[in-house]
């Protein structure tokens, strides 16, 4: 510290250079407060907002021009004439400017008097009041007085005294009333002369104002929008805490708690509509906006489902974080935790925002392809969630790749095992075909489901290579030795009856395995229908022609969970079925390759090595040189089926109890909510945190385990049997984007369950049916409704329009549209008679086929996302019919529950028959309901299903009798009618046989088959329920509404007659 | 700190080679600081000289300005939580030396034979409160003022998501003013590292005034007159405390690690850890016999040397070393025990941690039959 210049200075400094210390360092204090000031103003969701008014502002004024031209072109002229109207109507009141002068002073003169008598009779109402009051209490007085036996005598006087008093003035009061009264109406008659000539010019502004009523409330919005310098002082920089326009919006969800650790939960709050300020408004899309507006300014893509109030996850009650993850709380782009989608994403924001991945947050946002994990939070309970494209379809592929033949998962405990039984394995396929395929299954056939475990990345060095090798001859010779069937003799299938590989190509083509199997030559093209089934063309490569035989008669004789079903062929039929597979071989002859012979030095190394791991070492050489080679090959083949955990999905003999040898996916390990840190990277950094462009390590981790299930031992040096196992499952793309959604949906957390989607009795139904149909693969041959999706109508109101695009069929609308554009699941009368009244109506029942004419009228009121349902896949159609003409394919069972009885559904599907037999021949055995063998519970389950689907009551239905005389009188007319219409013409009635290929049922069957209620729509417009089929509609004037129940009292009758 | 990191520019590899591997071997660090320590004691008058300090300042600052670009050094020390770590080391740096600096001066004014600096007439002077003191400190408190309102703006406090008792971060650290003691947890089992260890540094602290009674160096700078004093404090400060939390901060990684400045934190590096007792040294290495059953007997050699150390050590040094021997005469029995205790409890405390690191010590006593491991 400087020294006084002044040796003679009292104080200990120098004063003149502490001053100007302190100046400086005041300055750097006011510099500083400045700053801190400037930050808060130049907050990142601040510029957000501004530059959000930039954009509103400008949609506006865009928006008030198209309601310009709207009116210019909807009202031509008519504002213009409307202005000329006013300014004349103005100008005749003007005329009459001293009419109204004079009335006014009339008015004004007469106003004292009015003043003077409003308060005299005022004041006379007041004190009359009082006096009444108090006449009141005088009488009570005397009451009571007299009851207790008082004198009364004085009171009473009192008493006529104040009934007097009261009397009096109470005349008084009503005579000031009238006086007044007389003032006040002569003052009313002066108000209205004024008013009728002011009138004039009002009207006019009335029809104006009515007419103009959008574009005010737009100039309104432009000029709230408007920058001014008041609401820049309102934010500006320090004085910004008082009343800011700029301010923090947030969502608070007071039902939706989030677990803080420490304390009880707190309430979610949400505040990504600090800068998404569009979210829930309608027309903020991109086609809207100018070119280069943030997409952050965006509305939400789907307003009909998230977000928007009418939707079924209104912004009010779901916010945004529960759906998306992110922190919610945050209002700066990085502590949003914001994940971008894909590498291309991550460079534009770093960019645009400087986004970088933030650490110290367990649950970023979802990217947009996987957003559907968050779902099953509260959809967990359903099968199937609807319009929930990309998890379901991660559910289908998990049900039917076999996930969890390893990984416990819930809601998975009541399924088969997902791959073929293995207890006859050697009556099927030979132990060298056995060799190659385990080896390398894609070499044999590349779409197959089965996943290669072993000669993978993290086995595939020389020492790896010959251990996997015995590891194999192991577990065939395990599977040779350990058969466990019981229909089959020890001495094998026999050789089936010589067939017709040209016939047998026929039956293939036509009875319906081409549902569910590819064969090359037929159907090369795959769907995910025809992969449900193992692709057949090489299978003659494969399989052993009398254990072929023997499974086309009946599959579930050699595996009883098999999803194959009975097709009930004859035995020249199987035979010249087994004949035509047979024949296919696989291109590169496959069945000629060889397996290896045993390597015993291998064999005995790597049963030592095992060993180890159970006893000492010395004790493993030992007991391992005391085995002959086909014991040592059993031993290892148990080691490898259960360290492989082979009997995840095929059933081996020895393992039915052994438990799972995956890690838990839900439960409290739960793979989406699992702590990140359980999560073996192994070396690899590249897929963590800050070394990936897609900051979601989660995601990362399972998506690269499903590429490459042993990745993340690449580095490591781990023994044999201590390598990840995981084979690896010949997925796409798309196929593991999938999975890893559904496998980040299981979370293991607590939602209130107000949040839960509880399901009815009905909706469960469906849902559970929803998973067998598309487990027994119904969709391939039958077209069934599938689960409601938006369809969004494109092209113009009055030109093209897409109706016919979605999946190329036919579209329902899955909810009632009403006319202002709401889409509802169900609606009261109750409610629609108050909707009615405010002019609101139904506009789309649910069920009804959007056909193009509709669609135009959608677009018109300015729909264009509708929710629909339509048809499944039917891939079958086109094979089996080889002309339009050719009517074989099975028949759509869109809304069957509401077509057929259940008892009789439920007892055909337990036991199909064909309801067109004659259709069949031997050039073409026919397509065929196969029998699935299902369950009496899987049966009720689906019967339940149409029905409910269809919206059916379940399991009784019931018909009005009529009484016998009126039945016989209808039966006659019903006949007249009958044969008026022709209906013998292509239906069989009673055992005559009409045609050959008529495709129309005999009447037979009708009775106990068709539900009566449903005949009444089938017979006005049958293409409605089954596009495409042969029966006419017929017209009011063909069958009459009257003789309809008649007809229908025929054609029941014809099915009793033929009972007896 | 990520503008310099995202530059191509990166310290030599020779360099941060040569740092880490002195570095990431604690002992080496350890003893290079305390010979460091020990040689700037000695040459402090020349060390301290501004032509020498000076430059000896900038080549540190430049070292650390290079170090912020190797990008490993940067994500540690750049980090908020750290910041304050780096300014700490530097201000004691500078404190050391302005009190060596100005005890260089006075020694040498009183070899001179003037009073020291801070006897002179001018300075023993009354001065006022206003302005000399209240002045001043309003500038000192403007200053931080804006020192603490540049600091909250430009090191943010991130809103991260709610912490979780069950889940603790790797590493795990404590506040940065508790590293020291944690460092400490590496080597003793909680009842000492946690309860003797830092009540000793309180009763020690306490007790100062009634063993050092030199009068020595009151209101003045000096060293020469108190080498001793000084010296033990610089240890216990620099070396036992200041040093353990720069290790803790910088050079302890994931699980509890060891890493050098520049070593990347590869959470999957396994470092030997078998470590033994004493007694296994005694009888597996040297006797070549199997461990006694009875726990006195195997562990009497460790408390052999531990009271050894308590006892024998005063002996020898009060007969051997002229310092301690004078202490002794003019402590007393009961004073100077309770100073020799604490000084070799700390100087113990060294010495385990060094025999830690070279010879994978685990415990001299270990009684794990009734939780006693020393």
């Amino acid at each position: 510290m400087p020294k006084p210049a002044d040796p003679l200075s009292d104080t200990l400094y120098d004063m003149p250079t502490l001053n100007r210390l302190f100046f400086v360092s005041s300055i750097l204090l006011i510099a500083a407060t400045v700053w801190m000031a400037w930050q808060d103003y130049d907050r990142n969701w601040k510029h957000f907002q501004r530059d959000f008014n930039t954009v509103a502002l400008k949609k506006a004024e865009i928006d008030r021009d198209k309601i310009n031209a709207r009116l210019e072109r909807e009202h031509p002229g008519e504002l213009k004439a409307l202005a000329a109207e006013l300014e004349a109507a103005t100008k005749t009141v003007e005329g009459q400017k001293d009419a109204i002068a004079k009335i006014r002073a009339d008015r004004e003169a007469m106003r004292g008097k009015l003043e003077q008598t409003l308060q005299h009779f005022q004041f006379a109402k007041s004190e009359s009041d009082t006096l009444k009051y108090r006449a009141e209490k005088a009488r009570v007085a005397v009451d009571e007085a007299k009851e207790k036996g008082h004198p009364t005598a004085g009171l009473e006087k009192d008493r006529d005294a104040a009934v007097a008093r009261f009397d009096d003035l109470d005349k008084e009061t009503q005579r000031a009333k009238k006086e007044w009264e007389e003032y006040n109406t002569k003052d009313v008659a002066f108000a209205k002369q004024i008013d009728d000539i002011l009138k004039i010019a009002e009207n006019v502004q009335k029809k104006i104002v009515k007419l103009e009523t959008d574009l005010s409330a737009k100039k309104r919005q432009i000029v709230k929008l408007e920058p001014s310098w008041q609401k820049d002082l309102l934010n500006a920089p320090g004085v910004d805490f008082v009343q800011p326009s700029e301010k923090i919006q947030q969502l608070i969800l007071p039902h939706f708690l989030e677990d803080v650790n420490f304390s009880a939960a707190v309430f979610k709050v949400d505040r990504c509509t600090t800068c998404h300020l569009a979210i829930d408004k309608k027309g903020w899309t991109k086609a809207e906006l100018e070119k280069g507006t943030s997409p952050a300014f965006f509305s939400h893509p789907n307003l009909e489902l998230y977000v928007g109030d009418n939707s079924p996850h209104p912004m009010s009650k779901f916010g945004c974080t529960i759906c998306h993850n992110g922190q919610g709380r945050s209002v700066d782009f990085n502590y949003a935790a914001h994940t971008p989608k894909n590498e291309e994403q991550a460079k534009e924001w770093k960019e645009k925002y400087s986004w970088e991945p933030v650490g110290h947050y367990d649950t970023p946002m979802l990217p947009t392809p996987y957003a559907q994990a968050a779902c099953t939070k509260c959809h967990g309970s359903q099968h199937r969630v609807t319009m929930a494209d990309k998890l379901n379809e991660g559910k289908r592929l998990v049900e039917t790749v076999g996930c969890y033949g390893c990984h416990p998962i819930l809601g998975t405990e009541d399924l088969r095992k997902p791959g073929p039984s293995l207890y006859g394995l050697k009556y099927k396929v030979t132990k060298d075909w056995a060799f190659n395929w385990i080896s390398k299954p894609t070499d044999f056939r590349p779409t197959t489901k089965m996943p290669q475990p072993f000669f993978l990345s993290n086995t595939s060095d020389e020492e790896s290579k010959k251990r996997n090798t015995v590891m194999i001859q192991g577990i065939i010779e395990y599977l040779w030795e350990n058969e466990n069937l019981a229909t089959v003799p020890k001495t094998g299938y026999p050789a089936p009856p010589p067939g017709n590989a040209a016939n047998g190509k026929k039956v293939v083509e036509s009875v319906g395995c081409v549902g569910c199997h590819i064969i090359e030559g037929f159907t090369e093209k795959g769907n995910e229908y025809r992969s449900f089934g193992p692709n057949l063309t090489s299978v003659g490569s494969k399989l052993n022609a009398g254990w072929t035989f023997a499974w086309l008669k009946n599959p579930k004789q050699y595996f009883h969970y098999t999803s194959m079903p009975m097709l009930r062929l004859t035995d020249e039929e199987a035979a010249d079925a087994t004949a035509f597979l047979m024949s296919m071989k696989h291109p590169d002859h496959f069945e000629d390759r060889k397996a290896p012979e045993v390597d015993d030095k291998a064999l005995h190394e790597t049963v030592v090595e095992f060993k180890k791991g159970q006893m000492s070492l010395a004790q493993a050489e030992e007991d391992t040189n005391k085995l002959s080679q086909h014991e040592q090959l059993l031993q290892l083949g148990f080691k490898a089926i259960s360290q492989m955990g082979c009997f995840g999905c095929h059933d081996i003999k020895g393992f039915e109890t052994t438990k799972k040898i995956g890690a838990e996916l839900t439960g409290s390990n739960s793979t989406g909510t699992k702590d990140i840190t359980k999560f073996d990277f192994g070396f690899h950094e590249d897929l963590q945190h800050g070394h990936h462009p897609m900051s979601n390590d989660r995601i990362n981790w399972v998506r690269a385990k499903l590429e490459n299930p042993r990745i993340f031992d690449s580095g490591r040096i781990v023994a044999y049997f201590d390598k990840l196992r995981m084979p690896k499952f010949n997925l796409s793309e798309e196929q593991n984007e999938a999975i890893t959604t559904y496998v980040l949906s299981f979370r293991r957390e607590t939602v209130n369950p107000l949040y839960l989607r509880t399901l009815s009795h009905s909706d469960e139904i469906i849902d559970r049916g929803k998973r067998l149909v598309t487990l027994s693969n119904c969709a391939a041959c039958h077209k069934v409704g599938v689960w409601p999706t938006t369809m969004v109508l494109t092209g113009t109101a009055d030109g093209e329009n897409n109706t016919g695009d979605v999946w190329g069929a036919k579209v329902y609308a899955a909810r009632q549209i009403l006319t202002d554009g709401r889409q509802v699941e169900t609606i009261s009368d109750a409610e629609l008679a108050i909707l009615r009244k405010k002019g609101t109506d139904i506009l789309v029942r649910k069920g009804t086929w959007i056909t193009p004419d509709l669609a135009t009228s959608l677009l018109e009121k300015g729909i264009t996302n509708v929710l629909v349902y339509g048809e499944g896949e039917a891939g079958i159609k086109e094979l089996v019919e080889k002309t339009p003409e050719d009517k074989k394919a099975p028949p759509y069972i869109v809304g069957e529950g509401a077509k057929v009885n259940p008892d009789w559904l439920f007892r055909f599907l337990k036991s199909p028959f064909a309801i067109r037999p004659w259709l069949a021949n031997k050039e073409n055995p026919g397509v065929r309901m196969p029998t699935f063998g299902f369950t009496d519970d899987q049966a009720m389950l689906l019967v339940e299903h149409f029905a409910r689907v269809s919206g059916q009551q379940f399991p009784f239905v019931y018909r009005e009798p009529v009484a016998d005389d009126a039945r016989q009188k209808m039966i006659a007319t019903g006949k007249k009618v009958f044969d008026e219409n022709n209906c013998g013409k292509c239906h069989v009635v009673k055992g005559v046989k009409i045609s050959t290929d008529s495709p129309a049922p005999a009447f037979a069957g009708v009775g106990p088959r068709i539900q009566y209620e449903w005949f009444d729509r089938w017979i006005r417009d049958p293409q409605s329920i089954a596009p495409g089929v042969s029966m006419p509609s017929y017209s009011d004037t063909q069958v009459r509404p009257e003789d309809v129940p008649a007809l229908k009292e025929f054609i029941w009758s014809l099915s009793e007659q033929d009972k007896k | 700190m990520t503008s310099l990191t995202s530059l191509a520019f990166q310290p030599p590899g020779w360099y941060t080679g040569l740092v880490n591997a002195i570095v990431s071997k604690a002992w080496i660090f350890m003893i290079l600081s305390t010979v460091g320590l020990a040689l700037g004691l000695k040459y402090y008058r020349t060390l301290t000289k501004p032509k020498i300090a000076g430059p000896i300042a900038v080549v540190s600052a430049l070292l650390l300005l290079l170090s912020y670009y190797d990008p490993q050094f940067s994500s540690i020390a750049a980090t908020p939580d750290n910041v304050p770590i780096v300014m700490m080391v530097a201000s004691v740096g500078f404190f050391i030396w302005l009190a060596f600096r100005q005890a260089a001066l006075n020694d040498e004014r009183i070899e001179q034979g003037l009073p020291p600096k801070e006897a002179e007439a001018k300075e023993v002077e009354k001065t006022f409160v206003w302005p000399d003191l209240v002045y001043i400190e309003l500038i000192c408190l403007i200053l931080f003022s804006v020192f603490l309102i540049v600091w909250s703006i430009s090191l943010k406090a991130p809103l991260e998501q709610p912490a979780n008792p069950a889940k603790t971060p790797n590493p795990s650290k404590a506040p940065w003013y508790f590293l020291g003691l944690q460092e400490m947890l590496v080597y003793f089992d909680p009842w000492i590292a946690g309860v003797v260890l830092p009540t000793m540094i309180v009763t020690g602290l306490m007790m100062l005034p009634y063993i050092d009674k030199n009068p020595k160096g009151n209101g003045y700078y000096t060293y020469k007159e108190r080498k001793f004093a000084i010296s033990v404090y610089m240890f216990g400060f620099v070396v036992t405390w200041v040093l353990l939390i720069f290790m803790g901060t910088f050079l302890r990684g994931p699980n509890w690690n060891f890493f050098g400045p520049y070593e990347t934190w590869d959470i999957h590096k396994l470092e030997p850890l078998t470590n033994i007792n004493l007694s296994e040294i005694v009888y597996l290495r040297i006797f070549h016999t199997g461990m006694p059953h009875n726990w006195f007997v195997r562990e009497i050699w460790g408390i052999l040397v531990m009271l050894g150390y308590f006892v024998v050590t005063p002996g020898l040094l009060t007969r051997f070393i002229p310092t301690f021997r004078k202490f002794y005469e003019s402590l007393g029995m009961v004073r100077y025990s309770v100073f020799i205790v604490h000084v070799l409890v700390m100087a113990g405390m060294v010495i385990k941690m060094l025999m830690r690191w070279t010879m994978n010590l685990k415990y001299v006593v270990a009684i794990p039959e009734f939780f006693f491991n020393i």
